[in-house]
């Protein structure tokens, strides 16, 4: 009896999640295209210790993809910066990029780093090229292009896994269609992009069964001080029926930031107008914007995902919650 | 596998281990800005400062890359044989991967002066591996660089994807002749995955951890 309770009461949830999923499943060209195109200028300058010739080079300035990665981007620069620097230095495995006195992850998405390490910066992104030291930085190794395509394919699988619960989507593209998806990344093209994504994103079950697809929400959750993202497994809809929020994720995984946001709100609807509460409230971005709490994670994980299926979410605290990570 | 499974079946592996000479440790993951902020904690299993001594490179091959214009000016210097040769340092890490709901296998190499040891260099050196050719398309089952899930690091993990086929059929072929408690069966299931895939990648486990199985039906 308590066993038939539980499964009409599941199914129950599970039509409920559907009333609030179908709208937002569908793959909506319009944002996608939009965070496609998003790009962030970018100046890179070389490393003063690298220069080996007595004039120093002017910077180089480039327009690079959100949804790209660095090395697709940073070959022009080699090619330009090449004639003043040490003949052997100029090669892939001594390049890296700084910000501040800090190496940029070549394996995050450019949106992801410029969103967690220069948000609210003056544009363009102020950058350094390195071609040496790069041994004490902490990177992972990069031996040119196949690193990069072998790691976005790796990605790839973990935030399939995570999504249908193993990786068979993505080993049942053909050979043809990887090498789309990569072509796409590489020349910035959205049509060649979204016809093999859309792909990995499409249910194959319409109606409430086909929701059952989606076991895990594919999140990385990056802050700026952590050395890891953090990732906790979320299911797209709870008990109650009702679609898991940004707010639901940010709560559980951080609750000392976003308990203050309860306040907030209770604050905000006692005084209104009141700007006060809305203060404490760390700054959220996914794609470089700042999605409203109560959005379904769902819908994010459909419409703003990275080109690897994983939706990227940067929390920076505000500047007294920087003390708190710093000690 | 759950993570809460993973951690007790690795804190018994570890006490096992440890009493025939390993020095496995349970790593506690304590950010203190998780900490601060209520976070989870979530911890690994590690084996470190494990031992190997360089790869012996001999003449031919040595004289090979000498005589190789692209690479004569990049010899890393761990494959390089010195008079008194030095031991590279290894470190096995086993971390639970919420992405593929299972234990995966993390390693890192490096030489005594600190550099990172190379992918290929660690191919031969744990697998005796002389495998260079390896398309971005297929999935090798050789380790490959991966950022540590916890730290952060530059480390080398092997894939688990086709963990879970792999481990249900030994599980099968290894059944007690009884029902066995879950974390029985689980710390069951960690030994035979660790001594599978650790074999592949040079970690050996004292053979005393085994000798409580039961032998196949």
């Amino acid at each position: 009896m308590a066993e038939e309770e539980r499964a009409v009461g599941e199914g129950e949830g599970l039509r409920g999640a559907w009333r609030e999923a179908e709208h937002l499943l569908p793959l909506d060209e319009v944002v996608r295209k939009e965070v496609w195109e998003g790009s962030i200028p970018i100046r890179v300058e070389l490393a003063r210790q690298d220069v080996s010739t007595f004039e120093a080079p002017m910077p180089f300035y480039v327009q690079a993809p959100r949804m790209g990665y660095f090395p697709l981007v940073l070959g022009q620069a080699k090619a330009y910066f090449q004639n003043y620097v040490p003949a052997v230095c100029c090669n892939d495995r001594e390049m890296w990029l700084e910000h501040k006195g800090n190496a940029l992850k070549w394996h995050l998405p450019t949106g992801v780093l410029f969103d967690l390490h220069a948000h609210g910066e003056d544009l363009p992104w102020h950058l350094t090229l390195h071609f040496s030291g790069v041994e004490t930085k902490g990177l992972l190794p990069y031996e040119g292009d196949v690193s990069l395509r072998r790691h976005f394919r790796q990605t790839l699988k973990q935030a399939t896994s995570l999504r249908y619960g193993s990786c068979k989507r993505v080993n049942n593209l053909s050979v043809a269609q990887m090498e789309q998806l990569w072509s796409s990344l590489q020349e910035n093209k959205f049509e060649s992009f979204t016809s093999v994504n859309s792909e990995l994103l499409k249910l194959s079950t319409p109606g409430p069964s086909g929701l059952t697809e989606i076991k895990r929400l594919p999140l990385r959750i990056y802050l700026p001080h952590l050395p890891s993202p953090i990732q906790q497994p979320f299911t797209p809809f709870k008990d109650d029926g009702h679609l898991t929020t940004l707010h639901d994720v940010l709560l559980q995984i951080l609750p000392g930031l976003f308990e203050t946001t309860r306040l907030s709100f209770a604050k905000t609807q006692e005084e209104e107008g009141e700007d006060a509460g809305d203060d404490q409230r760390p700054t959220v971005l996914v794609q470089g914007i700042s999605p409203p709490l109560q959005t379904p994670v769902l819908w994010l994980c459909q419409q703003l995902a990275g080109a690897d299926t994983f939706l990227y979410i940067c929390v920076i605290p505000k500047s007294k919650d920087q003390e708190v990570f710093a000690s | 596998m759950k993570y809460e499974e993973f951690q007790s079946a690795a804190m018994a592996f570890m006490a096992e281990a440890n009493d025939h000479g390993q020095e496995w440790k349970w790593v506690p993951n304590h950010p203190r800005p998780l900490q601060n902020v209520g976070a989870d904690d979530r911890g690994y299993l590690a084996l470190e400062e494990v031992y190997r001594e360089p790869l012996e490179i001999d003449s031919t091959e040595n004289r090979n890359e000498l005589d190789d214009e692209d690479s004569c000016t990049f010899i890393d210097p761990s494959v390089i044989k010195s008079e008194t040769a030095q031991p590279n340092m290894y470190r096995y890490h086993v971390v639970y991967v919420e992405a593929y709901q299972c234990p995966v296998l993390f390693l890192q190499g490096k030489s005594i002066d600190g550099r990172l040891l190379d992918t290929e260099y660690i191919w031969r050196d744990c697998c005796g591996s002389m495998n260079h050719e390896q398309s971005w398309l297929t999935d090798s089952c050789l380790p490959t660089p991966e950022e540590h899930p916890v730290t952060g690091e530059p480390f080398h993990f092997v894939h688990p994807c086709r963990s879970k086929d792999f481990m249900d059929a030994i599980m099968q072929a290894f059944l007690p002749s009884v029902q066995e408690p879950c974390t029985q069966s689980n710390l069951r299931y960690f030994k035979l995955w660790l001594s599978v895939y650790g074999q592949a990648v040079g970690l050996r486990l004292p053979l005393a951890l085994h000798s409580s199985n039961p032998h196949p039906t």
